[in-house]
């Protein structure tokens, strides 16, 4: 895996001693290139090392470092997309946030969306705001998840294949689903910031659904924790990454 | 599709290369049923 959970990346404590920063600089630069044509699995890694750029330490180098092993360990990697005969051309979304990854207090977002086999559009990214609650991180992620998915429908139709049945997008959080499908007032929700409730209009539209899927099999986990190995590599062929 | 190319064709000088195998860096490989798309020689570039 290209970043390894047991150890925790925290900020420099020396300061920046300005040596090597020039080199990772340029080298996070390329990365960020290639993470956003066909690698979803390094792009959470890639993210959080980025965000050190302006003061390193060895920690991060190493890190870094570790990306590059990884990378080329799976350089022979890409993602395939096959097309089966007969199905709905459609796609599927999943989304998560997660907590206490950061040493800003601040939750990363990541989603995916995956249609004939293959990732086709990903995120991983720092939320500007600060969620009091996993579940509220997880609603803004929707929020994010869903504003994707409107644009892929679009898409889609736009090419022809008309989606008449609502969008999917999994979800591992049971009360982020009673959020979102039922607009009753919330002792928790009052606080929410009411654009983000634009994801209740999608569902009652039947544009958009939310499912319920086991921890295991969330693969938008990949672009919001660094991940053990098993898992690690179950979500990324979940994303279609395989030795071509 | 040789539709659309003709009349591509007709309204601007084109040439016609074929299926497509590489684009800004990323490598396509076709076969039934089946697109790929890998990243082998960047990444190659990047471990220099």
């Amino acid at each position: 895996m290209p970043l390894d959970p047991n150890i925790k990346i925290e900020p420099n404590p020396d300061g920046n001693e300005g040596n090597w920063s020039n080199m990772y600089a340029q080298l996070i630069d390329k990365l960020q290139f290639i993470m956003n044509s066909i690698w979803p699995d390094i792009t959470y890694a890639i993210n959080r090392l980025a965000s050190y750029t302006a003061n390193l330490s060895i920690q991060h180098q190493t890190a870094l470092k570790r990306v590059l092993q990884y990378l080329s360990g799976t350089k022979t990697y890409g993602i395939t997309y096959k097309n089966i005969p007969g199905s709905h051309i459609s796609f599927l979304g999943y989304t998560n946030a997660a907590y206490k990854n950061r040493d800003d207090n601040k939750l990363t977002t990541g989603y995916v969306f995956i249609a004939v086999e293959g990732a086709i559009t990903w995120r991983s990214s720092r939320q500007s705001m600060t969620a009091e609650s996993s579940t509220k991180a997880k609603y803004i992620a929707l929020w994010e998840a869903g504003k994707e998915a409107s644009w892929l429908r679009n898409l889609y139709n736009e090419l022809g294949f008309t989606q008449k049945e609502p969008m999917v997008i999994m979800q591992d959080n049971t009360g982020m689903v009673a959020i979102a499908k039922n607009p009753m007032f919330h002792k928790y929700t009052k606080h929410i910031n009411s654009h983000f409730h634009w994801i209740r209009e999608k569902i009652q539209d039947g544009q958009l659904d939310i499912e319920i899927c086991c921890t295991d099999k969330q693969t938008a986990d990949a672009l919001t924790k660094s991940l053990a190995c098993p898992k690690h590599d179950k979500h990324s062929k979940a994303m279609g990454l395989l030795p071509v | 599709m040789e539709e659309m190319k003709k009349d591509i064709h007709t309204e601007w000088e084109t040439t016609d290369m074929g299926e497509p195998t590489k684009i800004v860096g990323i490598e396509i490989t076709q076969s039934p049923g089946q697109i790929s798309i890998s990243q082998g020689k960047s990444i190659e570039n990047i471990l220099k």
